[in-house]
């Protein structure tokens, strides 16, 4: 970056935060951020946009340039939630889809599953029998892990067990796959 | 005579008690300091995350696979699983230590062909070959998160003095039973009140042997793991911390585990904390006394350490209660509601000090301390157990490391019956505490029948506390029994 440019970025930045301090419920929090963001102030800007989110649970771009302060603090877990929820709020945003797709080879263990994810969800192989682990709290690290066919197997084998939550998981299994499906290349 | 004996014992009890009030003074007192927010990790050092296991067929690769999703940078992260299996678990963990070095995951499966120093023994082996200068430790009912270490390492670059970060246990299964739910309430109040209030106030706090990073220099100043105790851990934290190092207690990061549902593997859980608590007492505490901490660190380990003094204690009220019915109404011993009226204190700073844990942590706490009174009485229940290990403890008997066995189960209806380690041999403990819920059902018939109304609650207690504990160690024993001839035949 030349001098020339990082100086306007330095003065846009200034103006903007002017604008935030006289107005804190502005919505140019996305924006600032990702200033922050080309000057490298990951902190500053995580701090901005989950200040912002806080407000704006629905502004997509915050959750966005927020997932990217996570890449750049290293928290992937972080990021990839971010990512997911800025796709699920805004379904046509290619830049989520393209970082999220990038980051998941490098962090998650991809492992070998007897059922295809897109088969029916009751449907669990016999092979795990009635004593395998299951609680909505370990899905849930799974998620977190990125182990999304681990999680997606744990909630089906839930269902399998509570009939009567089928409704409550089926529909986090339905956004499990949702994850899932993007982040596989098609074949 | 029955009076002096049932007044000492109480005193204690009370002493006991008392330091639940001093708890839950210090957890007000300090509440109010910020929590500071996570701290940025900006380095990335190498780690090796160590694992030990000991036959640990049902959940050895959960705990692999988990531990090989700790985001970091994978360059710096060595794995060591430390296998001092004896059966075919070391078969599965050769297959999936294979499949992760193909992932690209620097993972060493370690084998000793020994149990020489149990646990102790083994981290040891590992830290010869360990490459990193943090060492994290996770037992095989563990569930590492992956941001494990991104929320813990930043500490130990806050302060150079930090030798150990220890997180918070979370219950994976803490709906499959009574049993286990009253684990986890004895379990949040270790970790929600006591650690984080030791912590806060400068005294000492121990490593919980699992769910816990070290620097590795640390390990190695205080003299490294040693296995003269059944309580390797508290050992190693307190010489670690007589060295002048800081422990770091994080209340909201979380190492999420599985709790023994089967009692008899809980009593040997129950056993090993307890007599390794005292050997480790005996051990220590003469080092804190002849150093130069001030006194309210030395008193505050002391009673640390020696809290599962109580057991005897609370065994001997359980069973002098009953005489003493008998002896009040004998002559005007006025006395007597005297010290009843202590108990009831001893019994509110516990209830205090497990209310306010609980609220610390669930939103749903007042529904969960309706098992308070279960609670209550299943501490009464495990006093035999406890009172044993205790005077194992005091006498220095020799005992196999006897590790509780994990069986991969989290909610109702997943069963451990059909697994292979479950013990079948039934103690003669179960015996003696069926006698006392015998017992203590005679005393709650006297009491009924002399109107001690004020004494039937705390006696109908030990009564359930004692039928519950042995009921249920019969139940597990001979349904485990009947597998076994299943199995073999």
């Amino acid at each position: 970056m030349n001098t020339a440019s990082s100086e306007t970025a330095l003065s846009l930045i200034q103006s903007l935060e002017t604008r935030m301090v006289a107005n804190p419920f502005s919505p140019s929090v996305a924006r600032l951020a990702s200033l922050y963001l080309d000057e490298d102030r990951f902190e500053d800007a995580r701090v901005l946009c989950e200040e912002g989110i806080a407000r704006y649970p629905d502004y997509a771009t915050a959750h966005l340039v927020l997932g990217q302060c996570y890449l750049g603090l290293q928290r992937m877990s972080d990021a990839r939630r971010e990512f997911c929820e800025a796709l699920n709020l805004q379904p046509q945003c290619e830049l989520a889809r393209t970082l999220l797709r990038e980051m998941t080879p490098t962090t998650t263990v991809d492992l070998p599953m007897e059922t295809a994810v897109a088969e029916d969800w009751v449907q669990v192989s016999p092979k795990h029998s009635a004593d395998e682990i299951v609680t909505p709290t370990l899905a849930e690290i799974y998620a977190d892990q990125g182990a999304y066919q681990e999680a997606i197997r744990t909630y089906k084998l839930l269902v399998h067990r509570k009939p009567e939550e089928r409704e409550r998981f089926g529909q986090r299994i339905r956004q499990l796959e949702e994850i899932w499906r993007l982040l596989t290349p098609p074949s | 005579m029955v009076l002096i004996l049932y007044f000492f014992a109480l005193l204690t009890l009370l002493l006991f008690g008392v330091q639940g009030f001093v708890m839950v003074y210090y957890h007000f007192k300090n509440r109010n300091e910020e929590e500071t927010a996570d701290p940025a990790l900006l380095v990335f050092p190498p780690v090796t995350v160590q694992l030990p296991i000991y036959n640990e067929i049902y959940v050895v690769e959960r705990l692999i696979k988990a531990a090989c999703r700790i985001e970091y940078p994978k360059e710096n992260l060595e794995i060591q699983v430390l296998d001092d299996s004896t059966d075919e678990t070391t078969t599965v963990v050769a297959r999936i230590v294979e499949e992760m070095v193909a992932c690209g995951f620097d993972i060493k499966h370690i084998q000793r062909g020994t149990r020489e120093g149990y646990k102790a023994g083994a981290l040891r082996e590992g830290l010869k070959t360990a490459r990193g200068e943090f060492i994290a430790i996770f037992d095989a009912d563990f569930v590492p998160r992956e941001d494990f270490l991104r929320r813990t390492m930043p500490y130990f670059f806050l302060d150079e003095k930090i030798g150990m970060v220890q997180t918070r246990w979370e219950h994976l299964n803490t709906e499959y039973s009574l049993l286990t739910r009253a684990q986890a309430m004895a379990l949040d109040g270790h970790f929600v009140i006591e650690q984080a209030v030791r912590n806060r106030a400068g005294f000492f706090i121990n490593f919980n042997g699992t769910g816990g990073i070290w620097r590795k220099a640390c390990i190695e100043d205080a003299g490294n793991w040693h296995d003269d105790t059944l309580t390797e851990d508290l050992d190693l934290s307190y010489r670690a911390q007589l060295r002048g190092w800081r422990f770091k207690f994080l209340r909201n990061v979380t190492s999420p585990a599985e709790l023994p549902s089967e009692i008899n593997a809980l009593k040997t859980q129950q056993f090993r904390w307890t007599k390794g608590a005292i050997e480790t007492a005996k051990k220590i505490l003469p080092l804190v006394w002849r150093s130069n901490l001030p006194l309210r660190i030395k008193l505050q380990s002391t009673f640390h350490l020696t809290n599962n003094v109580v057991f005897p204690f609370i065994l001997l009220a359980g069973i002098l209660n009953v005489p003493l019915v008998y002896v009040k109404n004998h002559g005007g011993y006025e006395t007597y509601f005297a010290l009843m009226s202590i108990f009831v204190v001893a019994f509110i700073g516990s209830l205090l000090f497990y209310t306010f844990s609980q609220k610390e942590i669930y939103p749903d706490w007042r529904r969960r301390l309706f098992l308070f009174p279960l609670f209550m009485a299943g501490s009464m229940g495990f006093a035999v157990n406890n009172t044993k290990a205790v005077i194992e403890g005091l006498i220095s008997k020799k005992r196999e490391f006897v590790r509780t066995p994990k069986y991969a189960i989290e909610k109702k209806g997943d069963a451990w019956t059909n697994k292979k380690y479950v013990p079948t041999r039934l103690s003669f403990t179960s015996l003696i505490e069926f006698l006392l819920a015998l017992y203590c059902f005679f005393g709650v018939l006297s009491s009924l029948y002399f109107s001690e109304i004020a004494a039937v609650p705390f006696q109908l207690l030990f009564c359930l506390g004692f039928g519950f504990v042995s009921f249920l160690s019969f139940k597990h024993a001979w349904t485990a029994r009947q597998l076994r001839v299943i199995r073999d035949k």
